[in-house]
């Protein structure tokens, strides 16, 4: 089958956006499928948002491609007669967000109907697609309440899980993913203030917000926490980061209402690594059960703090939430076979 | 403590237009600037190629019109190797061209395309390139017609096609 996966796209930017289109693609790639990747740019912004959608509205790939998979939006506008959307999160401030200080627009007559025009837009795209999965419940919630999209959950596998093993559990705590207000690397350093075990804690990924990086370095140095926190403030490779699962302790991600259980989870759990997130951290709950595979606690120092000890002072324990963590990935079905076979029906 | 960063890099987009599903020499030469473009030290690159059907005239317009509606950030320079590409706006942008679908016509009904398809197509090309701050052309006679075509001036630069002398001035030309 010759199939296309369009997404949207910001230049120069790697995560979790790209990774699911790429391993898609080396997963339908390695089945015997065609694929053609096509990333678009898009800029966010109520100036331009209809323009740039209209500009994914022309494409036509209609006889280029058997299957269009559309994942990042909008590309779930895109026109194909085979449209399957992987649809991984909204625009989020026109939707449950829109009472947020990010709201990009003001709430009045002409806001509204620009939220309401986008609304009618998504809502039209996806009602083009013979099928529409979501990475999670979180956002198949949305899609039902917002857009009357009744969306599948297929959950987002990682590319070679093979490569992430156990090779033991050192004192580290490691929290590997973009460094970013909203995934709150702040709390867990601040919590290390409160810890009262040997307990460390290292935080590895790089950022676009440099203020937030000083932020993390000022409280480091503040609190003079520099012989038990590591900033790793750098991309750090694929083999590197299998490296740093491998030996940890425990794993943490806990980001401020996210859409998915996010990458970083899956890794720890392929490396048999306990989780630790938040009580505020959305889809991570979908994956994370409190004192079966991790701990959830309140995004509060204090709580992560008494967390982090006990991760440190129950070893045996963390060691089993580790297996466990294993073991949620088959509940839950996050496994490529399981992928493909749906987008491809 | 250990606090490592790496600086900012000067980001470089290569883009280009090309079909799906077909063999096109356009991408692998973009793949091959972009690697030689990381090579050079404090750039990165990568190549951003948007489809695009050539042999379908009623649908120049639309995917012309298609690129000039999208927008891209976190870009510091584009550089972009063919038509409709190029129509992508950007402020810095470099346009690197090896050919393009209505240079060298001088009859508007040339190869029976509409005279308003030329028009439009004209206009598009007058309003991009005369704002791109350099515009190449990989053959005299494609700098010529480019100069005929929309009125633009453009200065020869060739694809060096293995040549390693002319490969350093083409990437020193395009970050210039």
């Amino acid at each position: 089958m010759d199939v296309a996966i369009c997404s949207s796209f910001m230049p120069f930017v790697h995560g979790g956006g790209r990774f699911i289109v790429e391993w898609l693609e080396q997963t339908l790639a390695a089945r015997g499928h065609r694929v053609e990747r096509v990333y678009l740019p898009y800029v966010p912004g109520p100036e331009t948002m209809f323009s740039q959608m209209t500009a994914y509205r022309m494409l036509d790939l209609a006889e280029s491609a058997d299957r269009l998979i559309a994942i990042r939006p909008p590309a779930h506008v895109i026109r194909h007669p085979n449209k399957v959307v992987w649809f991984i999160h909204h625009f989020r401030e026109y939707y449950d967000m829109w009472d947020s200080p990010d709201r990009p627009v003001p709430d009045d007559e002409a806001g509204r109907a620009v939220r309401d025009r986008l609304v009618e837009a998504d809502t039209a795209g996806l009602a083009e697609a013979r099928a529409v999965f979501t990475n999670s419940q979180v956002v198949a919630g949305r899609l039902a309440r917002y857009n009357g999209v009744d969306g599948e959950v297929l959950y987002p596998p990682i590319f070679a899980p093979e490569r992430f093993t156990c090779a033991g559990h050192d004192d580290e705590v490691v929290y590997v993913c973009r460094v970013e207000p909203h995934k709150q690397q702040h709390l867990f350093v601040q919590a290390m203030v409160h810890v009262a075990s040997g307990v460390r804690l290292r935080l590895c990924g790089t950022g676009l917000n440099a203020p937030y990086l000083e932020r993390l370095r000022a409280l480091v140095r503040d609190h003079g926490l520099e012989d038990r926190v590591t900033l790793d403030l750098r991309w750090i490779g694929e083999d590197e980061k299998a490296e740093v699962f491998s030996r940890c302790l425990a794993a943490i991600y806990a980001p401020h209402d996210e859409d998915s259980y996010g990458y970083p989870s899956l890794e720890a759990s392929h490396s048999s690594k306990a989780i630790l997130t938040t009580t505020d951290s959305g889809g991570v709950l979908e994956l994370v059960q409190d004192g079966v595979n991790g701990w959830v606690v309140e995004p509060e120092p204090r709580a992560i703090a008494q967390a982090l000890d006990a991760l440190y002072r129950d070893r045996a324990r963390t060691i089993a939430m580790g297996s466990a963590a294993r073991e949620r990935l088959g509940a839950l079905r996050i496994d490529w076979d399981h992928v493909v076979a749906r987008l491809l029906a | 403590m250990s606090v490592t960063g790496a600086p900012s890099k000067r980001k470089v987009l290569v883009t280009l237009s090309r079909p799906l599903f077909a063999p096109d020499p356009s991408v692998r030469f973009a793949d091959e600037l972009a690697l030689r473009l990381n090579a050079v030290e404090g750039v990165e690159s990568e190549v951003m190629a948007l489809p695009f059907r050539p042999s379908e005239e009623e649908r120049l317009l639309d995917d012309a019109a298609l690129c000039g509606l999208l927008r891209t950030l976190n870009v510091d320079r584009m550089v972009a190797l063919n038509f409709p590409a190029y129509l992508l706006p950007f402020a810095d942008k470099v346009v690197w061209l090896d050919a393009h679908p209505f240079a060298g016509e001088t009859d508007p009904t040339a190869e029976g395309r509409p005279l308003q398809i030329r028009r439009m197509i004209r206009a598009a090309d007058i309003e991009a390139l005369s704002r791109s701050p350099r515009l190449f052309c990989a053959t005299e006679r494609l700098r010529q017609a480019m100069a005929q075509w929309c009125g633009v001036d453009a200065a020869l630069l060739a694809r060096p096609e293995g040549d390693e002398r002319r490969w350093s001035r083409a990437i020193a030309a395009l970050l210039a």
